[in-house]
């Protein structure tokens, strides 16, 4: 039995593992929400059918912690443990990294894969100096279909703030930032659970990615014939029947 | 509250024999299931009004019919109503043509399901024949496709008590694709017959040939795609051409028409759903067994199923076409572009066994037959 066309929906969280997360017991709660994500993708079998969930953390430098996988079937979640500085060079890096290795495995399997989404959750600002970091930024997102320059395989992020983070710098990592695939930011007050609002966050995802959307249709009310006809149809719309039951 | 001396006594029941071989036909399956297709929900009456599944399925002239229309695992789990709708209806003098209407609707739209069903509704009316009276090729299908549309905006206006909604914005609240086509009941003497297939957005249609292979009438989505889209054309805003497709079948053929829900998993029609979706359906199943097909269970693939199949005697009984007296039946298919009219892409068609289905994919619709 192949795995051809089954649709795989990748997710990351990109965890930020510097020191500063052991203040206030983020680490704990961050170490909490594995488990918790798991039951939810559990509890929700539409979700977790299609969800492979990959963990990276990052922070002088960066490391996959969990490849891309089914959850449900991890007996044993990974803790992580906080180390230096907060690198989004390195972040941002290794996620585009691991993005393509995993693409190139599950395209290998046959799986039809859908548009990629990480949570970036970090409770500060970088390290790295302002151009590096949004160097790697653009590295990661930006992608021109009519030229082909980019990366194709851009993610949806969304960040996660928690404790006392630069909320403006987070913010800045949305992407996309408009459109119908607009992405949030979500900012957790103290004893906010980020594990919940996340796990909350992946059937919109389903919902938003996979489901069927409108695309940018042609024409508009004033072109061609079917146009006229749909017009003519309006104007004499007065005991016109639609019939439903 | 009943009469003890009406109620007749308990009579045991007869034994049966323990391995009465009934196969089950509810639970279809292709590769891995998932956890999602076992989702039980709140039963769909309940979510919102329309049942889970439309079943339908009758013969008419030569051609057998078999029509599901499924709600998908998302749907149930989530408690909301199925929004694919599907439809069939007679048309033309002698009822000549079989009228198909399968709609998918969009499902960022809250009311999509409305759509879907008007879209079917306003294709193949329930209780008055459609407004097919003429040769299918000489309909005029920008105008059929534009009255639709502006039945859709009609309605979102109406549910949403917003008079002045424009359609762009209706689309918002409710849109639906369509694949329509009309197929004539009877073959023609060398007993192929040519079905006009009209898609509008990504609601497939596929011949399934001679029972072994798929060919594709519409376009095979995210064909070349990296990332898999899920994003469509769906009325009320119209595609920028209405394309129509003239599609020849022969004896044995099948013409079937899904929603992505099925259309998704068939892929491009060469692996492990399209080879089990062709063994099931090379001939006609009954009624119940074709929605379950319908219904298979695969990881992942959680929207709504609708199909239609449209089946073809598997041997020709007409006149003999080479005159030669026996009134034999003719047991084989006529040779591809051999029957109907001039291509008017000037193209070669389709060679059996690959490619596309279609013959002609036009905007301007296919030259009427003979």
């Amino acid at each position: 039995m192949s795995d051809e066309g089954i649709q795989i929906l990748p997710f990351y969280l990109v965890a930020d593992a510097s020191l500063s997360m052991q203040a206030d017991g983020k680490m704990d709660t961050l170490n909490d929400l594995l488990p918790q994500l798991r039951d939810e993708l559990v509890r929700n079998p539409v979700v977790g059918d299609m969800v492979r969930f990959g963990l990276l953390d990052f922070s002088d430098d960066a490391s996959v912690v969990l490849p891309l996988t089914d959850i449900r079937q991890v007996e044993v979640l990974p803790l992580l443990a906080p180390r230096g500085g907060t690198s989004f060079v390195a972040a941002f890096t290794a996620l585009k990294a691991q993005i393509e290795a995993d693409y190139a495995q599950l395209k290998a399997d046959g799986f039809t894969i859908k548009r990629t989404t990480a949570v970036f959750l970090s409770d500060g600002a970088p390290t790295d100096d302002a151009a590096a970091w949004q160097q790697a930024f653009a590295a990661l997102t930006e992608w021109d279909p009519e030229t082909g320059q980019g990366f194709r395989l851009f993610p949806n992020l969304i960040p996660v703030g928690i404790g006392d983070c630069d909320r403006e710098t987070l913010k800045a990592l949305r992407h996309r930032k408009e459109g119908e695939a607009a992405m949030p930011a979500l900012f957790m007050a103290d004893g906010g659970n980020p594990a919940k609002a996340i796990a909350e966050l992946i059937p919109l995802l389903i919902r938003s990615i996979v489901n069927s959307s409108l695309a940018q249709a042609g024409a508009t009310a004033d072109q061609g014939a079917a146009a006229k006809a749909m017009a003519d149809t309006l104007a004499n719309a007065e005991g016109f029947d639609v019939e439903l039951d | 509250m009943s009469d003890p001396d009406l109620v007749p006594a308990a009579a045991p029941l007869p034994a049966l024999e323990p391995a009465a071989e009934q196969p089950d036909a509810g639970v279809y399956s292709i590769g891995d299931r998932g956890m999602a297709a076992d989702v039980e929900g709140l039963p769909a009456l309940v979510a919102g009004g329309q049942p889970d599944a439309l079943v339908d399925a009758g013969a008419v002239g030569d051609l057998v019919v078999r029509l599901a229309s499924v709600r998908g695992a998302g749907h149930r789990y989530d408690a909301t109503v199925r929004q694919d709708d599907a439809g069939v209806a007679v048309a033309g003098p002698d009822g000549s043509w079989l009228v198909v209407a399968v709609a998918d609707g969009v499902s960022a739209g809250r009311l999509s399901h409305l759509a879907a069903r008007a879209v079917v509704r306003g294709a193949a009316p329930p209780r008055r024949p459609p407004r097919c009276r003429r040769d299918p090729a000489e309909l005029d299908w920008d105008e059929i496709i534009g009255t639709l549309a502006a039945q859709v905006l009609l309605l979102a206006r109406r549910e949403s008590g917003d008079e002045a909604l424009e359609a762009r914005d209706a689309a918002r609240v409710m849109a639906s694709t369509v694949a329509l086509a009309v197929v004539p009941t009877a073959a023609e003497a060398g007993g192929a017959r040519t079905a006009t297939v009209v898609p509008v957005g990504d609601t497939s249609a596929w011949v399934l040939r001679a029972g072994t292979t798929w060919e594709p009438v519409t376009a095979v989505k995210n064909a070349g795609e990296a990332v898999a889209s899920s994003a469509t054309i769906a009325l009320p805003l119209l595609p920028t051409e209405v394309a129509t497709a003239a599609v020849v079948l022969g004896p044995g053929d099948a013409l079937l028409f899904m929603t992505e829900g099925v259309g998704d998993p068939l892929g491009d029609g060469t692996g492990e759903v399209a080879a089990t979706l062709a063994a099931w359906w090379a001939a006609p199943p009954s009624r119940w067994a074709f929605a379950a097909q319908v219904d298979f269970g695969r990881r992942s693939h959680t929207d709504d199923r609708s199909a239609v199949g449209v089946w073809l005697p598997p041997v020709h009984r007409g006149s003999p076409a080479t005159g030669d007296g026996t009134g034999a039946a003719v047991d084989a298919p006529a040779p591809p572009g051999a029957p109907a009219g001039a291509d008017p892409a000037g193209g070669d068609g389709a060679a059996p066994g690959g490619g596309s289905a279609a013959r002609a994919v036009t905007g301007d619709g296919p030259e009427p037959a003979r």
